[in-house]
């Protein structure tokens, strides 16, 4: 037992790839007990890879190309790929698998007996997929009458689009992110590259189900909750909503400036493939940019007197500051502005962001060992609380890791019943042979 | 509702602090704002505006992020404003603020001195870099939280400058977190008996995020290089493609292949050995004679909504990329009814996104919309704080309220 704020409440999961495995990180991260449900006799493509079968060739030829879903440890997928695959260890630390066949009675009844014990149940399939496995609501409280359930659709467990099957890219098309964002010169064809909606699914599933929580305990009872990837996502596209609302106005993409701000953008430094983002709030730190830059004439030049001359002339002025920023390395230009309360940015990549001095100095990223894939950093819970010290604890579970504590300790199953389901395709910690 | 007995003194501005409080006051909780008198939060600045007119009271940025809080004035420069925030802090159970670390303690208001007042309050600081570490002070918005914390640097197109998300993704995402933790901190007073002080730093809500950030700092740490902006569509039957009359995500490669090919209707590709195994599904020749020879001329004979039905028909995941029009027109979103008439005394009836998620016994509800500027002085001041209508009356020209 932790002493963290969410230790004693209990989630069983039914989560898929992304938004689901996000919110109980954060419940895992701060207390929550985590029990991830998995099958040995399906593998859906994505959450542990793509197949439970990968072959060298292949992992060979995810190195050439660097497509980074096949990434495996030391490009070697090993026995049991599964437990291998950079998405998973790297979104679902924090909770504990054990291994159940839903699609049999047997298998729903032991998941009804899990579901007495616990106080969320949470899961973000295709509603279909829980209609075929006779899993409803209904279904649940008459397993425990009081339960938090909450169900994480694209689009809904009612209207048109319920059963479409979507990811977090997806659903950042059709909320209006993807046509916001990107170069203005370049075909929308070459977006479609960010998951935006995910992690800010993730994040209110977790609000989401702390209130319902919170008031179970003051009222003694529970609720559904239906929160979609895609609706949740809406509040954050609410500029250029309101402004059609407003306006009637479409908004389509900026790229990297702003609508108050200018100079706003990134920009070419020192070296390979090494950038520094700037953004100039004011007329003031205008003048405190051009001292910086050594630039009296920029500083009286009537192109850029105020915000709006700049707003007008925005390509000249990049092109002027790109002049600069060249001959500088991105931290020598964060530091040099920041100093002087100007804001910038260096473009960090996958690993100098691992190396920053404020990260390091904060001690966000945590290291944590795993069997099968090594220690490697990962990154801390999402704040820090000045009362209640909280460091990562486990690293993601190997398929069926804990299903002895599950089955006998929770439920009370004995060895010989154990052993009886280990026979008939419940318990493992190995795909079915015949899974792809 | 769901967080009706929780008491929350507001004293944020922008938008990660407000969608924050917004997350409470949407599911029940009482919360106070407390604005500067000169001009209020700097997001009434912002647009978008009716007809594009400013007007402080009429920013369409500022209605959204503060329904259901009372709005309060007081200069919290003005040395007498002191006690009164702190007769606030003992009314309630959390504050939250988003001002530059620096602050609160240089007006005498640090968590320890609001602690004193409230042994059992709960402070949610929510900041650009933390409270602490050597970029504590410095400045930063929503594309530099990106830039330096999330997955920029491997997003937009090989040979040219990273691209951000659009709009104010990770300042939404960092409201949404700490709200998130405000919970987690009840929880655990509960547990303790006393509050504390969370430390929500929106550059790490940037590297926390589950975009691509926390994967790819996995791989790289296995491989020892990171990810590459490349172009969009690196497999077989995956890639954002151009409709009739717009474009569609569609991620039909892989494992979903088969479903694919059955969706063109063009089954001799099954046995085609340039997209049948796995191997050549990879190969950058392939992946264009598929993606622009086959697929994407069959796209551009669907309109964006009917290939969207098609591809769900044969269970692909995909969809297509809507603009506010589209959205805002979709019968699917507007059947479920995520759309919110809003009444507000200035900006008159609007359509707001509305709830986030559907809790079935506490649902989402707008009590009331955002304040005007010190449009609940009186209410607080008078009726809860027990100032007297002279004393209130007074307060404009000490520049308090």
């Amino acid at each position: 037992m932790s002493n963290l704020p969410l230790d004693g409440i209990r989630i069983v999961e039914l989560t898929q790839i992304a938004a689901g495995p996000y919110a109980t990180q954060y419940l895992g991260d701060w207390g929550a007990e985590v029990i991830r449900l998995e099958n040995l006799q399906t593998m859906q493509p994505g959450t542990r890879g793509q197949y439970a079968k990968v072959s060298q060739d292949l992992v060979d030829q995810a190195r050439a190309t660097l497509a980074q879903g096949f990434i495996f440890p030391n490009w070697e997928a090993g026995p049991r790929p599964w437990n291998r695959f950079t998405q998973f260890t790297a979104t679902a630390r924090s909770r504990l698998s054990m291994t159940v066949n839903l699609r049999t009675p047997e298998g729903l009844d032991i998941l009804g007996k899990l579901l007495e014990t616990a106080d969320v149940f949470i899961e973000n399939n295709v509603p279909e997929t829980l209609a075929k496995l006779g899993i409803s609501y209904e279904w649940v409280t008459q397993n425990n009458p009081n339960i938090v359930m909450i169900r994480m659709p694209a689009f809904g467990l009612t209207g048109p689009y319920s059963n479409y099957r979507c990811l977090g890219l997806h659903v950042d098309g059709t909320v209006g992110h993807h046509h916001i964002k990107g170069y203005p010169d370049v075909d929308p064809s070459m977006r479609g590259d960010t998951v935006a909606a995910d992690a800010a699914a993730g994040g209110s599933a977790a609000f989401a189900i702390l209130s319902a929580i919170w008031y179970r305990n003051r009222t003694g009872k529970g609720q559904m909750i239906e929160l979609c990837l895609s609706e949740n996502f809406i509040p954050v596209m609410a500029e250029p909503i309101m402004d059609y609302n407003m306006n009637q106005r479409i908004r389509g993409t900026i790229g990297n400036r702003d609508y108050y701000m200018a100079p706003h953008g990134v920009y070419p430094c020192n070296g390979q493939d090494n950038w520094v983002a700037i953004a100039v709030g004011s007329d003031k730190e205008w003048q405190t940019f051009c001292k910086i830059m050594d630039n009296a004439d920029l500083a009286e030049d009537e192109r850029f007197r105020d915000t709006i001359s700049r707003l007008k002339n925005q390509d000249e002025l990049d092109e002027i500051i790109k002049l600069w920023t060249v001959h500088f390395t991105p931290n020598q230009v964060f530091i040099m502005l920041q100093t002087e309360g100007v804001a910038a940015g260096p473009l960090l990549d996958d690993l100098e962001i691992l190396k920053d001095k404020h990260m390091v100095e904060r001690g966000f990223y945590q290291e944590l060992p795993h069997e099968e894939v090594g220690t490697l950093k990962y990154h801390g819970p999402g704040w820090s609380m000045s009362k209640t010290p909280n460091k990562l604890r486990i690293a993601a579970p190997l398929l069926g890791e804990h299903n002895e504590y599950v089955y006998k300790e929770i439920l009370g199953f004995t060895d010989e019943e154990y052993k009886r389901l280990e026979d008939e395709g419940h318990i493992g910690m190995d795909m079915m042979p015949n899974v792809p | 509702m769901a967080l009706e007995d929780i008491n929350v003194l507001d004293l944020t501005h922008g938008i990660a602090g407000p969608y924050c409080t917004k997350m409470l006051a949407d599911y029940g909780a009482n919360v106070i704002k407390l604005e500067r008198p000169d001009g209020g939060d700097f997001s009434r600045k912002l647009g978008p505006f009716p007809d594009d007119v400013p007007d402080i009271e009429k920013s369409g940025l500022f209605l959204l992020l503060n329904t259901n809080k009372r709005g309060i004035t007081l200069n919290l420069k003005n040395s007498a404003a002191r006690n009164m925030v702190l007769e606030l802090v003992k009314e309630v159970d959390v504050v939250v603020e988003n001002f530059s670390p620096s602050f609160l303690p240089s007006i005498d208001l640090s968590y320890q001195e609001l602690a004193n007042a409230n042994p059992k309050l709960i402070l949610v600081s929510i900041s650009n870099f933390g409270q602490t570490g050597p970029y504590r002070d410095y400045k930063a918005d929503d594309m530099i939280a990106y830039a330096m914390g999330g997955a920029m640097h491997s997003k937009g197109l090989p040979g040219r400058e990273p691209m951000k998300y659009g709009t104010h993704v990770i300042l939404y995402q960092s409201g949404i977190v700490g709200a998130l933790a405000t919970m987690t901190a009840l929880f655990a007073r509960e547990k303790n008996g006393y509050g504390e002080h969370v430390d929500l730093s929106i550059f790490e809500t940037a590297a926390h995020s589950r975009d691509a950030r926390s994967p790819d700092v996995i791989a790289a740490q296995f491989i020892n290089a990171v990810k590459p902006r490349r172009t969009p569509g690196s497999t077989v039957g995956t890639g954002t493609f151009p409709c009739r009359d717009g474009y569609i995500v569609f991620s039909g490669g892989g494992a979903r292949l088969p479903q694919t090919i059955a969706m063109i209707g063009q089954p001799e590709m099954l046995t085609d050995p340039r997209f049948s195994t796995r191997s050549a599904q990879l190969d950058p020749e392939n992946i264009i004679a598929f993606n622009h020879g086959i697929l994407m001329p069959w796209f551009m004979q669907h309109t964006m909504r009917d290939a969207w039905a098609k591809a769900q028909e044969h269970h692909i995941i995909s969809g297509p990329i809507f603009n506010s029009h589209d959205l805002l027109s979709d019968g699917h979103f507007r059947g479920r009814g995520v759309w919110e008439n809003i009444e507000h005394p200035a900006a008159g009836t609007l359509e707001y996104p509305g709830r986030p998620f559907i809790m079935e016994k506490t649902p989402w509800q707008i009590r009331r919309p955002a304040p005007l500027l010190g449009q609940h002085n009186h209410e607080i001041y008078c009726d809860m704080l027990g100032y007297s209508l002279a004393d209130v009356a007074n307060m404009p020209s000490q520049s308090m309220i």
